[in-house]
């Protein structure tokens, strides 16, 4: 069993739809969010694989221009889906307005 | 029925329109799965009876219920709600082998939805309403939560109210637990779990800010 790459509070960015399990929402392609928890391993369906599954957290300004205060998205992702935030961190909440 | 759509990028034509009427949709599939054999009538009627009266809301409302007047097995619910609902109540199955439980609080307030699909807990809550799968409702609940939740379904949540939506797209499901209304202190289990709705446990509802007499 492996372990999973990415753990509570880490920045992830999701990325291109181009490999692994596609099923994934569009709107948050290439935002970066922090990773509330990890599920566990499950099996995507089209793959014999398992893979780790997270709960991703989004500030909406990371997915929408015009986005309310006050909230959040959370979204279920695979592993595969995401990427190390390189050019972030948690302290240094947001780089560009 | 309306006009054929275009054929596809293959060239394959698709008579059926997709916008089609789904009931014809899927009484078609339907006959053709018991003429093929792999169906038959009497099973399609235990299903629909079994999500008709045996599961639904009722068996969430049961679970909220149990959390409100109990506090370790509220503790247990929110640490692994897959095995509190399943162990305590015998509640799962099929969309529902995992399941997490949200906390609403007087800070946050949680609300699901499926953006890409339709993905409900059914053990919990049954099949899941039209307007859950609606577009209108995938789509705009994910971007303007507060306005939707006022302007589709008449509620306001304070501005310092943190409101988090949950985009169920994978493997687990949600289902909200939602605040114990004001004036019940001392109501029973089953009395309480009557005023517990199914709306309040997708989070389109919020009991916690309602007395008791207005439910």
């Amino acid at each position: 069993m492996n372990d999973p790459a990415f753990e509570p509070r880490d920045r992830v960015v999701v990325g291109e739809v181009s490999q692994g399990y596609k099923r994934r929402p569009d709107y948050a392609q290439n935002a970066s969010g922090i990773v509330e928890c990890v599920h566990g391993e499950y099996f995507p369906p089209d793959t014999a694989e398992s893979e780790f599954l997270y709960s991703v957290r989004f500030d909406p300004s990371e997915l929408w221009e015009d986005s309310e205060s006050n909230q959040a998205v959370y979204i279920d992702l695979w592993e595969s889906a995401l990427k190390p935030d390189d050019m972030r961190d948690v302290e240094n909440e947001r780089l560009q307005p | 029925m309306s006009q054929d759509q275009p054929p596809d990028e293959n060239g394959n034509e698709h008579p059926v329109p997709r916008d089609a009427d789904p009931q014809a949709r899927a009484r078609a599939l339907q006959s053709y799965l018991i003429e093929e054999e792999l169906l038959t009538t009497d099973q399609i009627d235990e299903v629909m009876s079994l999500y008709e009266d045996e599961i639904g809301p009722q068996n969430g409302a049961e679970v909220v219920a149990r959390e409100w007047v109990d506090a370790e097995y509220r503790e247990w619910l929110l640490e692994d709600g897959s095995a509190a609902i399943a162990e305590a109540f015998g509640y799962t199955g099929p969309e529902g082998t995992d399941i997490v439980v949200l906390e609403n609080t007087d800070d946050v307030h949680n609300v699901v939805v499926c953006t890409l699909c339709s993905c409900y807990p059914w053990p919990v809550l049954g099949l899941p309403p039209t307007w859950y799968k609606s577009p209108p409702y995938r789509s705009k609940i994910v971007k303007s939560p507060r306005q939707t939740l006022r302007k589709a379904f008449g509620v306001d949540i304070d501005a310092d109210v943190e409101i988090r939506v949950r985009d169920t797209s994978a493997e687990v499901r949600y289902m909200v637990l939602p605040l114990r209304p004001v004036g019940t202190d001392g109501m029973s289990e089953s009395d309480l779990a009557a005023l517990v709705t199914r709306d309040s446990m997708i989070g389109v509802e919020r009991l916690g800010t309602k007395h008791v007499e207005e439910l």
